[in-house]
């Protein structure tokens, strides 16, 4: 069954506006595919439309934030990046209060094609001093993590999928800003995963028990930063670890956690996910993930090979 | 547009004339040739010259930087103190947003000027941990926005301005520009937002002194005309000679009267120097 991301994030979004008063939403031009604009019809006076100039909201947003006011800017991930320089130059080097919200993010804006396929936003979010980058893998801590990361003061950015989302926490599950998930726990195997990609993890774990194997899966939502207390736990390093994401293998979640474990307790990590390439346009997302090869089946059989190999 | 409008968004309240409404109410006021706001001349001139002196010396720490768009941005920044201590405003709640941020020696000698800067600042200036940096850092008294990359400026004051406007504040902000940046594409989308939000606490003044790194700017990238064009982007603009401050005092003084409107003071330095 798939959940919206970007559902929930507008519904949220607009029921937060009620506990956090100074809470100021930006649009280029995509409220109505970011879904802020429920947050624009309950609160018009709070909500500023710059118009198709990504450069600019993000300085009017930093803006904001400087006169007392707590900017939400929600984009699709891809055009958030052409305006990656003021983000790092304005936003996270004045380490303003802004939260920056990517939609449409991996694999989920089939329909688009290539041009709006962002496999980058990770790796050029988490690599910004001072950003915290979360990827809630559904729709319950999509909820969860947005509130959180405006309890806090300091730049953010969230990853969103678009309508590729699925519910795997309830409301009362407890979804923590820098803790990862343990959503299985086994001896064999770790899997690593974060956003769109963990619902297929459990899929893929769940086929590996099948097979007889145990095995451990972790939702690490949050990469920046990283929780390396799990990390550094005895029953993930006695495992092959595989992160399993829908970004480059450069740069992301997996060479986040590779990075990590190669000076802590080195030992392999494997990255699946978007292996140097761009994406393409498809009829529906099944069709894509299958294309990309990031559908449970295809990521068992990559697992498997490198089983065999080590 | 009729000759009448009310902008929307909570706030100060006023009445926003038409272009037109505008120039009937200059002709109205046109009696006024001199353009006198009272200004000591004599004072200015004492002022520009330490200021000139002060500005000197901080180049010297810095190799010559960036001289020639310290020394042009001088009286645009010294004017807008001027302005605001001639109209009794406290000058440490000063908005500035050096969007030329390179020109930050000249701001750091006006600061000093106006006792917003001690000499003691100055002791370890350009050094990794000091508030007074090549390019503007937060932390440095008036800087509201750590600057250096171009372009970038006016987007971060018109947030500054409509969040004032949102929680019914009335102070301005003022961004310096410099003429080679308006070759930068952000530039010209904060001029639209800021006529899109009829952001009249925004006070651009922008250097005109000709030049950018590689040469001429008019050689580099067209920018003429530059009063044509931000008119028709929905700006009000005086075009001052920047020879003496008196000039940008006196338009900076015009345009806090001006309800509805962004404003914009383009500054001829180029001859000057």
């Amino acid at each position: 069954m798939m959940h919206s991301y970007r559902e929930a994030f507008g519904e949220a979004l607009s029921e937060l506006g009620e506990t956090f008063k100074n809470l100021i939403v930006i649009d280029t031009d995509l409220s109505k595919s970011t879904k802020t604009i429920y947050f624009a019809n309950k609160f018009p006076d709070r909500f500023i439309q710059i118009g198709i100039s990504e450069q600019d909201a993000v300085g009017t947003a930093a803006g904001l934030s400087i006169g007392g006011r707590i900017p939400v800017l929600a984009v699709y991930s891809m055009f958030l990046l052409r305006a990656w320089e003021q983000i790092r130059n304005i936003i996270a080097r004045d380490n303003l209060n802004v939260k920056i919200v990517g939609t449409h993010s991996g694999l989920s804006d089939y329909m688009d094609g290539a041009s709006h396929q962002c496999f980058e936003d990770i790796a050029l979010m988490r690599i910004l001093p001072n950003f915290t980058v979360v990827s809630p893998s559904d729709i319950t801590s999509t909820k969860s993590l947005l509130k959180q990361i405006l309890g806090f003061r300091g730049p953010a950015y969230m990853r969103l999928g678009r309508d590729n989302s699925t519910l795997i926490y309830r409301d009362e599950d407890e979804v923590t800003l820098g803790r990862a998930n343990i959503l299985s726990e086994g001896e064999d195997i770790t899997l690593i995963s974060h956003g769109a990609m963990t619902q297929y993890t459990l899929s893929v774990a769940e086929k590996l028990s099948k097979e007889g194997y145990s095995v451990n899966v972790i939702d690490m939502h949050t990469i920046k930063p990283l929780d390396r207390e799990i990390l550094s736990r005895r029953k993930v390093l006695s495992t092959p670890i595989f992160v399993i994401e829908d970004h480059s293998i450069y740069g992301g979640l997996g060479s986040a956690v590779a990075e990590y474990i190669s000076t802590s307790n080195p030992r392999h990590v494997f990255r699946i996910g978007v292996e140097d390439r761009f994406g393409a346009g498809a009829r529906n997302f099944l069709e894509l993930l299958d294309y990309m090869g990031l559908t449970p089946d295809k990521i068992i059989s990559k697992v498997k090979v490198i089983l065999d190999g080590i | 547009m009729g000759l009448i409008q009310r902008y929307g968004i909570n706030g100060r309240r006023g009445v926003r004339l038409s272009k037109l409404g505008l120039k009937l109410l200059d002709i109205l006021m046109e009696g006024n040739e001199e353009r006198d706001v009272g200004l000591d001349i004599e004072s200015i001139k004492r002022d520009m010259r330490e200021l000139e002196t002060i500005l000197r010396e901080l180049l010297t720490r810095i190799n010559g930087f960036h001289t020639y768009s310290s020394m042009t941005s001088l009286n645009l920044l010294y004017s807008i103190f001027k302005h605001r201590m001639d109209r009794g405003l406290r000058l440490e709640d000063t908005k500035i947003v050096l969007s030329k941020g390179h020109a930050a020696p000249a701001l750091y000698a006006v600061l000093r000027l106006f006792r917003l800067l001690r000499e003691e600042d100055f002791i370890d200036a350009f050094s990794p941990d000091s508030y007074i940096q090549s390019h503007p850092i937060r932390g440095c008294p008036t800087v509201v926005v750590s600057t250096g990359s171009l372009g970038q400026g006016l987007s971060v004051a018109n947030g500054i301005a409509l969040s004032q406007k949102i929680g019914g504040e009335d102070d301005e902000v003022y961004v310096v520009m410099g003429d080679g940046e308006l070759d930068e594409g952000q530039v010209w989308e904060a001029l639209s937002t800021a006529s899109t939000y009829n952001l009249d606490n925004i006070i651009l003044l922008i250097d005109r002194n000709g030049h950018q790194l590689t040469g001429p700017t008019e050689k580099i990238k067209i920018k003429e005309p530059i009063t044509e064009r931000l008119e028709s982007f929905g700006w009000i603009v005086e075009r001052v000679s920047g020879e003496t401050p008196e000039n940008i005092i006196w338009a900076l003084s015009r345009m806090g009267d001006i309800l509805g409107w962004p404003k914009a003071i383009v500054v001829d330095t180029e001859v000057y120097m």
